[in-house]
């Protein structure tokens, strides 16, 4: 979506929005990058001991390539761990790293809203077509779809297929991208009172 | 909107995971005798001394990297330079318009304005943090209107992202239930 405004095409829309919508890893790049240099402390300064003849502060370079060469039942552990933390940080860096949140259009500027308030406005929708209490209708939104639950009072009907049109019309007016399929389920059981 | 570099940081967990599965491949198959490979030995002085080098150089770069996330901010909005002297507009002036104009919507709880470079182009990121169940086209429609009233006091149309927030927990959670 680039934007032409006053006369200019700005094009860091379509950037401002993508980035906006993914974590950038800085916090997880930071934390392995803190413990690496943990490491690396460590281990330059045992290299530099060993060279010198020096006593070791922890452990020698030359034990820990033994450890490493012939491992024992430890090592095996150690190295199973070393694997699974490797797996992990891989799927770290190829998720995609979605943020819950939907783009609203709009002429003027970049809109991103987080899902839990698309979820609020759905909550609206249903609470002002049914005349429940707000505590009463729930919703979740995830990328694709939006579920309301509404739980009505014991022994009064509530119209669903009103509520569902309420609630879709809501999402039809902010017309979140990507598209959101609304879904209204009314709770078997009611609740007394109010 | 920061303008960190985000290919590079994927890279960088990338190579540092291929290096652990790497280690525990070599231990695990030293181990099992699976393949046969030659056992890493003694080491020498010169390697030590290489790797106390290239340890030194790795902490130097990811000491550097570490303090270069979160760049990009700008606090200069606007700056104008002509004939009769220069000004510049901060963004705290920016955030305070806005902020001032959003201070009557009920469902508004909090509005917070940054300025970033965005490819060179300074760019407003508006937070607007709003109450449960609120009116989503009344805010964003309340926003644009303090937009518009913002161009006109700049007398320039910066690019704008808004972000409706529903709160902290916000960001850390999935999926958000809403009650």
């Amino acid at each position: 979506m680039s934007t032409e405004l006053a006369g200019h095409t700005v094009a860091p829309y379509r950037r401002i929005v993508r980035r906006s919508q993914h974590r950038s890893r800085s916090t997880a790049v930071v934390a392995v990058l803190v413990v690496l240099i943990g490491v690396l402390a460590l281990v330059g300064t045992e290299s530099v001991l060993a060279a010198l003849d020096l006593a070791p502060l922890l452990v020698s370079p030359a034990d820990v390539l033994r450890f490493v060469d012939n491992p024992d039942a430890i090592g095996i552990a150690v190295a199973a761990a070393l694997g699974v933390l490797g797996i992990m940080l891989l799927a770290v860096a190829f998720s995609p790293g979605r943020r819950a949140r939907h783009e609203l259009p709009d002429d003027r500027m970049a809109v991103v809203i987080d899902d839990g308030v698309l979820a609020g406005a759905m909550v609206r929708a249903a609470v002002r077509e049914s005349r429940l209490p707000a505590s009463r209708v729930t919703a979740v939104v995830s990328r694709r779809q939006g579920t309301v639950t509404v739980v009505p009072t014991s022994g009064s009907l509530v119209d669903s297929v009103s509520i569902s049109r309420a609630v879709e019309n809501a999402v039809a007016a902010l017309n979140p991208q990507p598209t959101i399929r609304a879904n209204v389920t009314v709770s078997e059981r009611g609740v007394v009172g109010s | 909107m920061t303008n960190s570099n985000r290919g590079l940081n994927r890279l960088i967990i990338t190579v540092v995971a291929l290096t652990l599965i790497a280690v525990a491949a070599w231990m695990l198959n030293r181990a099992t005798g699976f393949v046969f490979i030659d056992a890493l030995g003694e080491p020498t002085s010169t390697v030590l001394w290489i790797t106390a080098a290239a340890s030194l150089v790795l902490i130097v770069g990811s000491l550097s990297w570490i303090a270069t996330r979160g760049r990009g901010h700008t606090r200069t909005l606007l700056a104008a330079n002509d004939d009769e002297g220069a000004g510049a507009i901060e963004a705290r002036v920016a955030a305070d318009l806005i902020a001032d104009d959003l201070s009557r919507v009920p469902d508004i709880v909090d509005v917070s304005a940054r300025a970033f470079l965005v490819r060179g182009q300074v760019t407003l990121e508006l937070s607007v943090t709003t109450r449960r169940a609120a009116d989503v086209r009344l805010v964003v429609d309340s926003v644009g209107r303090a937009v518009a009233a913002l161009d006109r006091a700049l007398d320039s149309q910066l690019p704008v992202l808004l972000h409706v927030a529903s709160g902290v927990r916000a960001n850390l959670a999935r999926e958000q239930r809403v009650r």
